[in-house]
Protein backbone atom coordinates (compact mmCIF):
# COMPACT_ATOMS: atom_id res chain seq x y z
CA UNK A 1 0.00 0.00 0.00
CA UNK A 2 1.29 3.74 -0.99
CA UNK A 3 2.42 5.65 2.22
CA UNK A 4 3.49 9.22 2.43
CA UNK A 5 5.74 10.88 4.90
CA UNK A 6 4.64 13.31 7.67
CA UNK A 7 6.20 16.06 5.72
CA UNK A 8 4.53 14.83 2.48
CA UNK A 9 4.25 16.87 -0.19
CA UNK A 10 0.75 18.79 -0.33
CA UNK A 11 0.77 19.03 -3.79
CA UNK A 12 0.34 14.82 -3.75
CA UNK A 13 -2.83 15.68 -1.98
CA UNK A 14 -3.69 18.15 -4.39
CA UNK A 15 -3.33 16.14 -7.52
CA UNK A 16 -5.11 13.44 -6.16
CA UNK A 17 -8.04 15.70 -5.62
CA UNK A 18 -8.23 16.66 -8.68
CA UNK A 19 -8.01 13.68 -10.23
CA UNK A 20 -11.16 12.78 -8.80
CA UNK A 21 -13.29 15.35 -8.63
CA UNK A 22 -13.02 15.33 -12.18
CA UNK A 23 -15.98 14.55 -14.29
CA UNK A 24 -16.99 10.98 -13.62
CA UNK A 25 -18.78 10.49 -17.21
CA UNK A 26 -16.89 12.25 -19.34
CA UNK A 27 -16.96 10.07 -21.88
CA UNK A 28 -20.26 8.62 -21.24
CA UNK A 29 -19.01 5.74 -19.29
CA UNK A 30 -21.19 4.25 -16.38
CA UNK A 31 -17.75 3.67 -13.70
CA UNK A 32 -17.72 4.90 -10.57
CA UNK A 33 -15.01 7.74 -10.11
CA UNK A 34 -12.07 6.47 -8.32
CA UNK A 35 -11.24 7.36 -4.87
CA UNK A 36 -7.53 7.92 -3.87
CA UNK A 37 -5.82 5.68 -1.20
CA UNK A 38 -6.05 7.27 2.44
CA UNK A 39 -2.29 8.47 2.86
CA UNK A 40 -0.46 6.57 5.51
CA UNK A 41 1.77 7.84 8.04
CA UNK A 42 4.87 6.00 9.06
CA UNK A 43 5.62 6.62 12.73
CA UNK A 44 9.44 5.82 11.63
CA UNK A 45 9.36 9.50 10.21
CA UNK A 46 7.48 11.12 13.25
CA UNK A 47 9.27 14.55 14.34
CA UNK A 48 8.69 15.55 17.68
CA UNK A 49 8.96 19.46 15.78
CA UNK A 50 5.67 18.85 14.24
CA UNK A 51 4.27 18.63 18.29
CA UNK A 52 3.05 22.16 20.12
CA UNK A 53 5.98 23.04 22.31
CA UNK A 54 3.27 22.55 24.94
CA UNK A 55 2.88 19.02 24.06
CA UNK A 56 2.61 16.68 26.98
CA UNK A 57 3.49 13.26 25.12
CA UNK A 58 6.23 14.80 22.64
CA UNK A 59 9.35 12.52 24.50
CA UNK A 60 6.64 9.56 24.93
CA UNK A 61 5.97 9.72 20.71
CA UNK A 62 9.87 10.09 20.34
CA UNK A 63 10.29 7.31 22.52
CA UNK A 64 7.75 5.05 20.49
CA UNK A 65 9.52 6.31 17.02
CA UNK A 66 12.98 4.68 18.88
CA UNK A 67 11.50 1.65 19.69
CA UNK A 68 9.57 0.92 16.85
CA UNK A 69 12.23 -2.05 16.03
CA UNK A 70 11.26 -3.95 19.15
CA UNK A 71 8.05 -3.27 19.97
CA UNK A 72 6.76 -4.35 16.57
CA UNK A 73 7.56 -7.44 18.02
CA UNK A 74 4.24 -7.29 19.59
CA UNK A 75 2.57 -5.44 16.36
CA UNK A 76 -1.62 -4.95 17.13
CA UNK A 77 -1.03 -5.32 21.23
CA UNK A 78 -1.38 -1.71 22.90
CA UNK A 79 2.10 -0.27 24.54
CA UNK A 80 2.50 2.56 27.58
CA UNK A 81 4.91 4.56 27.45
CA UNK A 82 6.03 7.30 30.09
CA UNK A 83 8.63 9.52 29.25
CA UNK A 84 11.62 7.28 27.61
CA UNK A 85 10.62 4.24 29.13
CA UNK A 86 8.60 1.46 27.67
CA UNK A 87 5.98 0.78 30.77
CA UNK A 88 4.58 -2.71 29.49
CA UNK A 89 2.69 -4.37 26.74
CA UNK A 90 -0.71 -4.95 26.57
CA UNK A 91 -3.09 -7.15 24.77
CA UNK A 92 -5.80 -4.55 24.69
CA UNK A 93 -6.53 -0.83 25.39
CA UNK A 94 -8.79 -0.55 28.12
CA UNK A 95 -5.83 -3.00 29.91
CA UNK A 96 -2.91 0.05 28.87
CA UNK A 97 -5.33 2.87 29.78
CA UNK A 98 -6.09 1.23 32.95
CA UNK A 99 -2.47 0.35 34.32
CA UNK A 100 -1.76 4.36 33.29
CA UNK A 101 -4.12 5.29 35.70
CA UNK A 102 -2.51 2.95 38.32
CA UNK A 103 0.74 4.05 37.96
CA UNK A 104 0.44 7.87 36.95
CA UNK A 105 -3.15 8.75 37.87
CA UNK A 106 -3.74 12.22 36.01
CA UNK A 107 -0.05 12.63 34.75
CA UNK A 108 0.04 11.97 30.86
CA UNK A 109 1.60 8.71 29.51
CA UNK A 110 1.36 7.48 26.06
CA UNK A 111 -1.31 4.59 24.99
CA UNK A 112 -0.90 3.29 21.53
CA UNK A 113 -1.13 0.67 19.22
CA UNK A 114 1.82 -0.93 17.85
CA UNK A 115 2.16 -0.56 14.04
CA UNK A 116 4.72 1.04 12.15
CA UNK A 117 1.56 2.83 9.80
CA UNK A 118 -1.56 4.08 9.81
CA UNK A 119 -3.90 5.92 7.72
CA UNK A 120 -4.29 9.55 8.20
CA UNK A 121 -7.60 10.55 10.22
CA UNK A 122 -9.38 13.38 8.36
CA UNK A 123 -12.28 15.24 9.87
CA UNK A 124 -12.93 17.42 6.40
CA UNK A 125 -13.29 20.64 6.20
CA UNK A 126 -16.01 20.65 9.14
CA UNK A 127 -13.18 21.78 11.93
CA UNK A 128 -11.25 24.82 12.37
CA UNK B 1 -33.07 -0.89 20.88
CA UNK B 2 -32.74 2.89 21.51
CA UNK B 3 -34.03 5.17 18.64
CA UNK B 4 -33.49 8.87 18.10
CA UNK B 5 -35.22 10.81 16.00
CA UNK B 6 -33.31 13.87 15.22
CA UNK B 7 -34.34 17.23 13.04
CA UNK B 8 -31.85 17.64 9.92
CA UNK B 9 -31.76 21.57 10.03
CA UNK B 10 -29.47 24.16 8.41
CA UNK B 11 -26.78 22.67 9.97
CA UNK B 12 -27.23 19.11 9.25
CA UNK B 13 -28.20 16.17 11.91
CA UNK B 14 -27.91 17.75 15.52
CA UNK B 15 -27.94 15.67 18.53
CA UNK B 16 -27.43 16.25 22.08
CA UNK B 17 -24.86 14.18 23.19
CA UNK B 18 -23.63 13.38 27.14
CA UNK B 19 -19.76 13.05 27.52
CA UNK B 20 -17.77 11.98 30.07
CA UNK B 21 -14.48 10.62 31.16
CA UNK B 22 -13.56 7.11 29.74
CA UNK B 23 -13.87 4.37 32.20
CA UNK B 24 -10.19 4.55 33.74
CA UNK B 25 -10.49 8.14 34.60
CA UNK B 26 -13.88 7.21 36.31
CA UNK B 27 -13.24 4.57 38.49
CA UNK B 28 -10.57 6.69 40.03
CA UNK B 29 -12.30 9.61 39.94
CA UNK B 30 -10.30 11.86 37.98
CA UNK B 31 -11.21 14.48 35.50
CA UNK B 32 -14.09 16.83 34.85
CA UNK B 33 -17.92 15.93 35.65
CA UNK B 34 -19.78 14.69 33.09
CA UNK B 35 -21.87 17.39 30.67
CA UNK B 36 -23.61 17.79 27.54
CA UNK B 37 -23.16 18.98 24.37
CA UNK B 38 -24.81 19.46 20.70
CA UNK B 39 -23.12 17.06 18.18
CA UNK B 40 -23.31 17.19 14.86
CA UNK B 41 -23.60 13.51 12.79
CA UNK B 42 -20.61 14.26 10.22
CA UNK B 43 -20.74 11.21 8.00
CA UNK B 44 -17.15 13.00 6.03
CA UNK B 45 -15.21 12.46 9.33
CA UNK B 46 -13.22 9.18 10.41
CA UNK B 47 -13.18 10.28 13.60
CA UNK B 48 -15.45 11.71 16.18
CA UNK B 49 -14.08 14.86 17.70
CA UNK B 50 -14.52 17.22 20.57
CA UNK B 51 -13.98 21.04 20.70
CA UNK B 52 -10.86 22.02 23.51
CA UNK B 53 -13.59 23.73 25.25
CA UNK B 54 -15.74 20.76 25.71
CA UNK B 55 -11.96 18.94 26.57
CA UNK B 56 -11.19 21.50 28.99
CA UNK B 57 -14.08 21.20 30.74
CA UNK B 58 -14.10 17.26 30.84
CA UNK B 59 -10.31 17.21 31.57
CA UNK B 60 -9.99 13.34 30.42
CA UNK B 61 -7.61 10.60 29.97
CA UNK B 62 -5.05 11.91 27.36
CA UNK B 63 -4.16 8.80 24.65
CA UNK B 64 -1.61 9.20 22.34
CA UNK B 65 -1.70 11.77 18.80
CA UNK B 66 -2.94 10.69 15.77
CA UNK B 67 -1.92 11.75 12.26
CA UNK B 68 -4.56 13.86 11.46
CA UNK B 69 -5.29 15.27 7.87
CA UNK B 70 -7.06 18.16 6.19
CA UNK B 71 -7.14 19.43 2.53
CA UNK B 72 -4.82 21.87 2.52
CA UNK B 73 -3.65 22.68 5.55
CA UNK B 74 -0.05 20.87 6.72
CA UNK B 75 -0.13 17.76 8.57
CA UNK B 76 -0.02 17.68 12.13
CA UNK B 77 -0.43 14.98 14.87
CA UNK B 78 -3.40 16.00 16.89
CA UNK B 79 -3.98 15.10 20.64
CA UNK B 80 -6.69 11.96 21.11
CA UNK B 81 -8.57 11.62 24.76
CA UNK B 82 -10.69 8.12 26.32
CA UNK B 83 -14.07 9.67 26.94
CA UNK B 84 -17.38 8.29 26.78
CA UNK B 85 -20.54 9.38 25.11
CA UNK B 86 -24.13 8.76 25.37
CA UNK B 87 -27.55 10.42 23.22
CA UNK B 88 -29.80 12.94 24.68
CA UNK B 89 -27.18 14.17 27.14
CA UNK B 90 -25.39 12.77 29.80
CA UNK B 91 -28.29 12.61 32.16
CA UNK B 92 -30.20 10.40 29.51
CA UNK B 93 -30.80 6.14 30.64
CA UNK B 94 -29.04 5.73 27.10
CA UNK B 95 -25.87 3.57 26.95
CA UNK B 96 -22.06 4.93 27.19
CA UNK B 97 -19.93 4.86 24.19
CA UNK B 98 -16.40 4.32 24.45
CA UNK B 99 -14.70 6.38 22.02
CA UNK B 100 -11.13 7.80 21.65
CA UNK B 101 -12.14 11.59 20.34
CA UNK B 102 -9.38 13.73 18.54
CA UNK B 103 -9.10 17.47 19.98
CA UNK B 104 -10.47 19.51 17.04
CA UNK B 105 -12.55 22.40 16.92
CA UNK B 106 -15.70 22.08 14.63
CA UNK B 107 -16.30 25.17 12.31
CA UNK B 108 -20.29 25.01 12.93
CA UNK B 109 -21.15 27.60 15.70
CA UNK B 110 -22.85 25.85 18.60
CA UNK B 111 -21.04 22.44 18.30
CA UNK B 112 -18.80 20.99 20.51
CA UNK B 113 -18.82 17.63 18.63
CA UNK B 114 -18.61 15.99 15.91
CA UNK B 115 -19.85 12.19 16.03
CA UNK B 116 -17.47 10.46 13.12
CA UNK B 117 -17.64 7.24 11.23
CA UNK B 118 -15.71 5.46 14.63
CA UNK B 119 -19.11 5.77 16.12
CA UNK B 120 -21.43 5.84 13.40
CA UNK B 121 -19.94 2.25 12.05
CA UNK B 122 -21.62 1.32 15.33
CA UNK B 123 -24.94 2.79 14.43
CA UNK B 124 -27.94 2.26 12.20
CA UNK B 125 -28.99 5.80 10.27
CA UNK B 126 -32.06 6.01 8.10
CA UNK B 127 -32.54 9.43 6.46
CA UNK B 128 -35.84 11.15 5.46
CA UNK B 129 -34.68 14.36 3.49
CA UNK B 130 -37.70 15.35 2.39
CA UNK B 131 -39.27 14.87 6.12
CA UNK B 132 -35.91 16.63 7.29
CA UNK B 133 -35.43 13.79 10.19
CA UNK B 134 -32.33 11.08 10.94
CA UNK B 135 -33.32 7.91 12.93
CA UNK B 136 -30.55 6.69 14.64
CA UNK B 137 -30.82 3.36 15.68
CA UNK B 138 -28.14 0.88 17.99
Amino acid sequence: MKWIDWRGDLREDQAMTRKTTGPANAKGSNRKPKLPPIPLSNWRSFDPAMLGDDDVLKEELTSYRDHLDELLQHEGAYVLIKGREVIGIFADKKTALQEAVNRFRDQPALVMQIVEKEPFHYLGSGTI
Amino acid sequence: MPVHVLDIGRLGPVVSVGLSVGDAYASAGLGGAPQSYNALIDTGASDTAISTAARQALQPQRVRSVPYLRPGMPRVPRPSYDIRLKFEGHLSPFLWFDVEVIEVNPATPGIDVLIGQDLIQQLTLLSNGPLGKLVLMY
